[in-house]
């Protein structure tokens, strides 16, 4: 007879780590299942420099895989429809390279559809989910950011803020003087020792991996403390295909695909949560196909796979003039940007468009190559000195808007299309509309204000370009959240209405996408909801 | 021959590079035209920064920039220009290798990053403010 586990978790990124390291916490035995292995850190590349890459490779060496290749697990979308599916397969997931970004959702965000009327509210607040993100900041690390506005709240708990650097502080004084608040960057980073982690040593390589673990990562920061508990197995390698049911519809194991030896098997389980982020969560979703559920376990709704919301985006430089030909500063800081753009649009005149737009920097000042000198004219010295004199003084902003949850927007899949374990595979469509365009046209506008007020020279752009589908890497609502069990497949609490013993809580389960990045949401969502299901164990209900 | 020890404290340290797609005639025609792009001035050149060996291990990874390439070169009348094709695209790679090159990051533009500090004091211009 087959051992039954308590909770199967598939998958180890930040929803899966988070769930694990709850519950195991809790005294609940978890049995995690990933489909890659650990990174080893030994190994990250992080202190390589530019010139010395070639010289590795071509001796053999290899920087970490940390991207899945398409050719190994492919995706679909319609002709003429493209969207960009970043996965990383692999102890911590795509925790490994992420941008640290870490910003509270508020109310702002929390209540828009009852405000707007577009689509279902969602069925909590931020007062419900404020003790989580505390909690979240407390453990995690998050530097920057006490001051509090209506759009991004402030926390008490955050670590020092990385300073800005020359380019961001006179962005922030050149916002200022249009009425436009640029405050310190939330961000994910050891500015200080942290919870038994080292502090960041300012070298700016994060996306490579950091080689000391000082930002935040689910490998280093939740799994291998619960490892530590004796209660969380991890099984590497292995690809859930399916969330198995009894007679009744009730989950009672997964499947999965041995990604080395590619065999078939099952595992038992009273209770299976989702984390394998939002796409590969919703395929396996509707891939659970059984007579109780014939279109995906737990979809009566049928809104499984739909309602898929990313954001739009698009990047503007400009070289301001203050830092025009000075000295070449080391710009590296925690790696990205050290100040943020909050939403604003709610406040003032009524837009023709809803939701909103907020603003990143990342890449501001030295970088470690000169790309923005492709667009400068000329050859020759005077194009070297041109060069030369810029490169101190780029900034870059990145406006990120939110996308409206659409039905058609949907994830599908198709038996006819399978990988190599047989499993059919994702088909993802997805369009933007004209609210977002019309969204773009001032982020754009407002990008543009922020440079020009900054007497900046603004590097040529051409306005309502939008960077392809998918390319933010925050992909929510393909299973959302909601009161009303007709038009959402979750419960506030990641539960399953259909299936209570079934919990997704990746980006899936965000019932609008704002425009912000995820993370820090579904660490908080994820914590919240294994307490939930921690206390249902307890009192027999799951 | 090093010992290992010294060349792993000096690990930029590496045999003559072996040419994989040029003739040693194109080798020379892009070492003159990328240093018309990006000319030795009181710091180094892109050949001086070996971004013609850039430009062929590059074309040697990819077969579609390869072809691209060596018909652009064949039929480039030696005229840099920014509306020429060819003359963009050996642009793009020169920028792309000269400036991510030891010579042109550190000596050219005083990049000095990607190290170990203990603190970040960003900012301390009071005229920034
Ligand atoms: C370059 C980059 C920058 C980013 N920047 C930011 C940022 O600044 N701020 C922010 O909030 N977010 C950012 N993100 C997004 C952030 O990384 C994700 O929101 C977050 O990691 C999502 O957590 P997750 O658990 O849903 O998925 P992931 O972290 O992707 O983890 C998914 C896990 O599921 C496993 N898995 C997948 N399929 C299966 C299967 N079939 N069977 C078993 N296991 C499976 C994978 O191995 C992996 O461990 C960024 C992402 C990238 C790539
Ligand atoms: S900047 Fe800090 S967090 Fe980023 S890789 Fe370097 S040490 Fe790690």
């Amino acid at each position: 007879m087959q051992t039954t586990n308590d909770v199967i978790v598939i998958g180890s990124g930040a929803s899966g780590g988070m769930a694990a390291w709850n519950l195991t916490r809790q005294g609940v035995d978890v049995l995690m299942l990933d489909a890659g292995t650990r990174f080893a850190r030994a190994k990250f590349w992080t202190h390589v420099k530019p010139w010395e890459w070639n010289a590795r490779v071509d001796r053999g060496d290899r920087p970490p895989q940390f991207y899945l290749d398409t050719k190994e697990q492919p995706y679909d979308t319609p002709q003429g429809q493209p969207f960009d599916l970043v996965r990383v397969w692999g102890r911590g997931g795509k925790t490994n390279v992420w941008g640290r970004v870490a910003l509270r959702y508020s109310d702002v965000d929390f209540a828009g559809p009852e405000r707007d009327g577009w689509e279902i509210p969602w069925p909590i607040r931020y007062r419900d989910i404020k003790p989580y993100y505390d909690k979240v900041d407390q453990f995690i690390g998050v530097c920057g950011g006490t001051d509090d506005q209506d759009s991004l709240p402030g926390s008490p708990y955050m670590l020092p803020a990385a300073p800005p650097r020359c380019g961001e502080r006179l962005l922030q004084k050149a916002g200022r003087s249009v009425g436009v608040s640029i405050v310190a960057g939330r961000r994910a980073v050891l500015t200080k020792p942290h919870g038994g982690h080292a502090a960041c040593h300012y070298c700016g390589s994060c996306g490579r991996g950091c080689d000391v673990g000082a930002f935040f990562n689910a490998s280093d920061y939740l799994i291998e403390p619960a490892m530590e508990t004796g209660k969380l197995r991890v099984m590497d390698n292995a690809v859930v295909a399916r969330v198995l049911v009894d007679d009744e519809g009730k989950a009672n194991g997964v499947q999965y695909f041995d990604r080395v030896t590619k065999e078939e098997h099952t595992l038992r389980a009273r209770v299976v949560i989702v984390a394998a982020s939002c796409i590969d969560s919703t395929r396996i979703l509707l891939n659970s196909k059984s007579t109780a559920h014939p279109n995906g376990i737990g979809n009566s709704s049928d809104v499984i796979g739909r309602y898929l919301s990313e954001q739009i985006r698009f990047h503007m430089y400009g070289f301001l003039p203050e830092l025009i030909g000075g000295p070449t500063q080391n710009d590296d800081g925690i790696g990205g940007e050290h100040i943020y753009m909050p939403r604003f649009n709610h406040r003032g005149a009524k837009r023709d468009y809803l939701r909103g737009f907020g603003a990143q920097f990342w890449g501001s000042g030295a970088q470690a190559d000169a790309g923005f000198a492709k667009v400068l004219p000329g050859f020759g010295v005077d194009f070297k000195t041109a060069v030369k004199k810029r490169y101190p003084a780029l900034v870059a902003l990145h406006p990120y808007g939110e996308v409206l949850p659409r039905a058609e927007n949907r994830v599908r899949v198709d038996d006819a299309h399978v990988d190599r374990y047989g499993v059919p595979v994702a088909r993802i469509e997805y369009k933007i509309g004209e609210n977002e365009h019309k969204m773009a046209k001032e982020m754009y506008d407002t990008a543009e204000q922020i440079l020009r007020a900054a007497k900046a020279e603004i590097m040529p752009f051409q306005r309502g370009h939008l960077d392809v589908a998918g390319s933010a890497i925050h992909e929510h609502g393909t299973c959302r959240m909601g009161a009303d069990k007709k038009r959402s497949a979750l419960n506030g609490f990641c539960q399953m209405h259909d299936v209570p013993n079934v919990f997704v809580v990746d980006g899936a389960a965000f019932t609008t996408a704002s425009e912000k990045n995820p993370t820090l949401t579904i660490l908080a969502l994820a914590w919240r909801a294994t307490d939930y299901l921690a206390q249902e164990m307890k009192s027999g209900r799951v | 021959m090093l010992p290992a020890a010294a060349q792993h404290e000096h690990p930029e340290v590496v045999a003559a590079y072996t040419l994989k797609v040029f003739s040693p005639d194109e080798m020379k025609r892009v070492a003159t035209l990328v240093d018309l792009i990006i000319p030795r001035t009181d710091t180094p050149g892109a050949s001086d920064a070996h971004v013609p060996e850039f430009i062929d291990r590059k074309l040697s990874l990819n077969e579609e920039l390869k072809d691209r390439f060596l018909a652009g070169l064949r039929g480039f009348d030696g005229v840099l220009s920014d509306s020429n094709p060819f003359s963009k695209l050996l642009k793009e790679m020169t920028i792309d290798g000269y400036y991510t090159s030891k010579e042109g990051l550190t000596q050219e533009l005083g990049w000095h990053g990607n190290t170990f500090l203990t603190e970040f004091k960003g900012c301390t211009h009071a005229d920034h403010e």
